[in-house]
């Protein structure tokens, strides 16, 4: 047998919670099985910043709290020296990464294990959010290509702005895995009264 | 609850911080020739400023980067944040 489990895989079968309202204005889904990897490296370095635009087609954000997109990998700003590639489920990734920037001072670490991704959208993800995040979601800075770290209910997690899901603007709420499932159960318990969906865990 | 500007990600909470204590405290360069009480000064006496203090803060839910901050212990007012390893701010006269 060799069945996978996600974090989150508790919650396979379709739910559909109903809050105190009728309506459904938020939808949460977990995105299993994403690659996670993060990546150190000193951007001042002449060579780590070329050597992974242009041999491996990522570029990475330098300002504060964005996100950039090449190919099918997201890199996210961590730090100033940090970043979080999330991606597909790549072996090529790591060895291209490590082969491209071999001789230099960096250090790549595998997260896929440690850590899901919760993503949460509809028409009311923000006002569900709001009930304990103290960024600020609103449109006017939180925007596409944005994300940020913040301590949401207890938990460490990195907010990335979707912008490309099918049903509309989202959020993806990265976790590590031991914080999953509280982190899960305490959205469903903030959406409860916008009317939420619970979707299985798109992998 | 204080909000502080981390120099990289903005303003935050103070939730997201973790204080360090007071900043700019040099280890001595050759330990082994400190006396005790010389050695437990550096370990454990703090200057216990009423007023204007430089503290290490760690934006522990966020970058996780260290920085320095001058506060006002008495009332609580951050006059300025400056990186780690940098000299604190000349006070203003």
């Amino acid at each position: 047998m060799n069945t996978r489990f996600s974090p989150l895989s508790e919650f396979t079968t379709p739910q559909q919670r109903f809050g105190a309202s009728d309506r459904l204005d938020c939808w949460l889904e977990e995105q299993a099985f994403l690659a996670h990897f993060n990546l150190r490296g000193d951007p001042q370095h002449s060579d780590f910043l070329e050597v992974l635009d242009e041999q491996i087609g990522l570029r990475l954000p330098l300002v504060a709290n964005t996100v950039s997109v090449s190919q099918q990998w997201r890199s996210c700003w961590l730090g100033p020296d940090e970043w979080l590639l999330l991606g597909p489920k790549s072996k090529e990734l790591p060895e291209t990464l490590m082969a491209g920037l071999n001789g230099m001072h960096y250090s790549l670490v595998d997260l896929s294990g440690g850590q899901t991704v919760i993503r949460i959208g509809g028409p009311a993800w923000r006002d569900v959010l709001g009930s304990a995040c103290t960024l600020d979601l609103h449109p006017r800075t939180f925007e596409a290509g944005r994300c940020a770290q913040t301590v949401l209910a207890h938990s460490n997690v990195l907010l990335i702005h979707v912008d490309a899901d099918e049903r509309g603007e989202a959020l993806d709420i990265v976790v590590r895995r031991s914080f999953a499932d509280h982190l899960l159960r305490w959205l469903i318990d903030a959406a409860m009264e916008v009317g939420f969906e619970l979707h299985r865990p798109r992998t | 609850m204080l909000q502080i500007d981390c120099p990289w990600c903005g303003s935050r909470d103070q939730d997201e911080f973790q204080c360090g204590g007071e900043a700019h405290i040099v280890r001595p360069a050759t330990p082994e020739d400190l006396s005790d009480a010389q050695w437990a000064d550096y370990l454990f006496n703090r200057a216990n400023t009423k007023g204007a203090h430089a503290e290490q803060w760690c934006h522990s839910g966020g970058c996780r980067r260290w920085f320095n901050i001058v506060r006002d212990t008495v009332s609580y007012k951050i006059s300025s944040v400056y990186q780690a390893g940098a000299s604190p701010p000349q006070e203003k006269p």
